[in-house]
């Protein structure tokens, strides 16, 4: 893996996130759902497969076709979950972000050390 | 879970728009997206069928653009292209250097290439009706001794060792490979102009100038062409082990 692939972008750290919370049931259409309404990003189906397949290019997330429903024309679902490499970068990932923000408030739109 | 219960079954989403994302999406992700996408579009549908199609419509545009542009970077096309145009340049480039050995009468080209042959600027020739007319006549002439020059063969040879490298180091992405590779072959020709604008050679000493550059462009083409392959199909190697 190289250096790069170690580091996730903040849509990637959503997407994983939102995997996280839909558990066993993360797959496309609720994952753009659940990422639309709780953080009002309401992306295309077609950014959203691009990212999960770049996570998964990078070991970060592996997927498993499931069962096919008649509420989707008989096609079926892709379900997507998070590995244990994709925890640890979302972990360090974490780390990093409060790292940064230690010591620091915004009040007024101005960063402001505290 | 799903997220819908009920469906009206005579609803459907757009055929057309289920046909377009066919095509431009990978095989492997057809079904889960077109089955995401009929899914929330049932729901919608349930509120308003005319509110559903266009966001169907405009998920279909926003994706087909996002695999469109993938697929135009793909592995197949970029291969295409960088078998094709180097061809296709060294083809042009060696009629260029026919032509540049055999000119007796620049007029014959155009009536200002003899004072752009002064410039360097033999890729002139390649707005003249009249080469493009007699190109494969032109080439026809080829024999090898026009080739061969000493010094183009150990710019090349320069050139494509530092290609290698840049190669094997395998920290260079194909982008950067690709536009490394054909600077590369580019610059002996570019510079050449660069020193006939800013020296003043007699017409005699001119040729010899333009001959190293365009005859380093003529070696580097093939090379170049079989590196950037050659990352093309490891490329494609990683690409279907990660498919399997």
């Amino acid at each position: 893996m190289s250096e790069k692939d170690k580091f996730l972008g903040e849509f990637e750290q959503m997407t994983m996130l939102a995997l996280l919370h839909l558990e066993n049931e993360a797959y496309g259409a609720a994952i753009r759902q659940l990422l639309a309404e709780q953080v009002n990003r309401n992306v295309a189906i077609g950014a959203l497969y691009s990212t999960l397949e770049r996570l998964e290019r990078k070991g970060m997330v592996e997927s498993r076709l499931g069962e096919a429903t008649a509420q989707r024309g008989g096609r079926a679902k892709r379900y997507f979950k998070v590995t244990a490499q994709g925890h640890s970068a979302l972990k360090r990932a974490r780390q990093a972000m409060d790292t940064l923000w230690q010591g620091l408030s915004i009040r007024h739109s101005l960063f402001q050390k505290v | 879970m799903s997220l819908y219960s009920d469906k009206k079954p005579d609803i459907k989403p757009p055929a057309l728009a289920n046909r377009v994302l066919s095509v431009l999406l990978p095989h492997r992700l057809v079904e889960s997206i077109l089955g995401d996408l009929e899914e929330e579009f049932n729901l919608r549908a349930k509120q308003s069928i005319k509110h559903a199609n266009q966001w169907y419509w405009q998920q279909t545009l926003e994706t087909s653009m996002i695999y469109l542009q993938k697929k135009l970077a793909s592995v197949d096309v970029l291969g295409r292209l960088n078998f094709y145009l180097p061809l296709i340049m060294f083809v042009v480039t060696a009629g260029l250097i026919v032509l540049l050995s055999i000119l007796n009468d620049p007029a014959f080209i155009s009536e200002t290439f003899w004072d752009e042959l002064l410039q360097g600027k033999i890729h002139t020739a390649l707005f003249s009706a009249h080469f493009w007319h007699n190109f494969w006549d032109i080439l026809a002439l080829a024999e090898w001794g026009m080739f061969i020059h000493f010094e183009s063969l150990l710019i090349s040879f320069f050139s494509i060792a530092m290609m290698i490298c840049l190669y094997k180091q395998q920290q260079a992405s194909l982008f950067e490979l690709a536009i490394s590779g054909y600077s590369l072959a580019f610059i002996p020709y570019l510079w050449s102009i660069m020193h006939i604008e800013h020296h003043s050679f007699e017409a005699k000493q001119i040729g010899p100038i333009v001959a190293t550059g365009i005859l380093c462009l003529l070696y580097q083409l093939p090379p170049v062409s079989y590196i950037i392959h050659r990352k093309l199909q490891q490329l494609k190697t990683e690409h279907f082990e990660f498919q399997q």
